[in-house]
């Protein structure tokens, strides 16, 4: 069973609880002045996107470019971005639509072989083998 | 840049979507999707379970861009609606059809692991489990939690944890039990 779950999340947990009721703190303003902050950052996104058509950003960027998943996915969004800029911008609507097919077939092929895996290993009883990330 | 453009009959792209849907678009909520779209949820909501949090391979609920969802997806363009094409029958599921049972499945998808239950059942059974005088969930946690918040048996706590011998499927593996570990 996972370990995350059935254990160090779930202890956690209780261990923050069990502190906070043991040494109760006060207020923390930091942390108070970071969310203010935060939600400031996405009303300006908010409004540079609702304006100025130049304004690449869009708020909902804002809320997972912090997380776990964005760290291990930040580069092939990356790259598969410029791939997108080069081609539209060189190869015009026929690159990109010859292209689209080629990069159609390697979203198939990944989440394709992980499934096939991912099958395989059920039937298997394998476990802790993990193809995407 | 319009869809039906880039699919037109002699496009590079073979779109089995496009091609065999009916010319008018259907509704989205047709009885069809929403069978179909029930059905997937029922099989993600088995599936996930075992393969996130017992197996603990690839994660069918996890990431961005979930694989159970994505896997769904597929299949119904490439298995479902590429038998239909090649058939030649208009019976494909339409656009609409197929965002409609991917958007059910990706709401679904979560909620057996990561999203709820996957937190929950473990939260509400380790006060009880991992309580030691080290840490004194007894005095400082248990008497907080409500009553019909919590597992009453201490033996379905136990199962929880390091399985159940009544159940077979979990008694083949349960080689992979936390406590095990």
């Amino acid at each position: 069973m996972s370990r995350w779950f059935f254990v160090d999340g779930s202890q956690g947990l209780w261990n923050n609880a069990s502190a906070a009721i043991a040494m109760p703190t006060s207020v923390e303003s930091g942390k108070l002045v970071a969310m203010v902050a935060g939600g400031m950052g996405v009303l300006f996104l908010h409004f540079m996107r609702t304006r100025f058509i130049w304004w690449p950003f869009h708020p909902v960027g804002y809320v997972p470019a912090y997380s776990w998943e964005t760290t291990r996915v930040w580069f092939a969004c990356l790259v598969g971005w410029t791939f997108k800029v080069a081609i539209v911008r060189y190869g015009g609507l026929k690159g990109y639509t010859v292209a689209r097919n080629f990069f159609y077939g390697l979203i198939l092929g990944e989440f394709g072989i992980a499934g096939l895996w991912l099958a395989m290993d059920a039937f298997a009883g394998k476990s802790g083998h993990t193809v995407m990330p | 840049m319009s869809g039906n453009a880039l699919s037109q009959p002699g496009h590079a792209l073979s779109d089995p979507v496009q091609e065999t849907a009916p010319t008018e678009p259907r509704h989205p909520l047709t009885l069809r999707a929403a069978v179909i779209g029930i059905a997937s949820v029922v099989f993600l909501s088995v599936a996930a379970p075992f393969t996130d949090l017992f197996l603990q391979n690839s994660e069918l609920s996890g990431n961005h861009l979930p694989l159970g969802p994505m896997l769904v997806l597929i299949a119904l363009i490439v298995i479902v609606n590429g038998a239909l094409q090649l058939l030649e029958t208009p019976l494909g599921l339409s656009r609409q059809e197929l965002l409609f049972v991917f958007c059910m499945t990706l709401v679904a998808a979560g909620i057996p692991t990561f999203g709820l239950v996957g937190y929950l059942l473990p939260a509400v059974a380790s006060p009880m489990y991992f309580a030691s005088p080290e840490n004194d969930y007894a005095s400082l946690i248990q008497h907080h939690i409500p009553s019909w918040l919590i597992p009453s048996s201490p033996e379905a706590v136990r199962q929880l944890y390091e399985g159940a011998r009544w159940f077979p499927t979990w008694q083949l593996l349960s080689s992979h039990t936390v406590t095990e570990r």
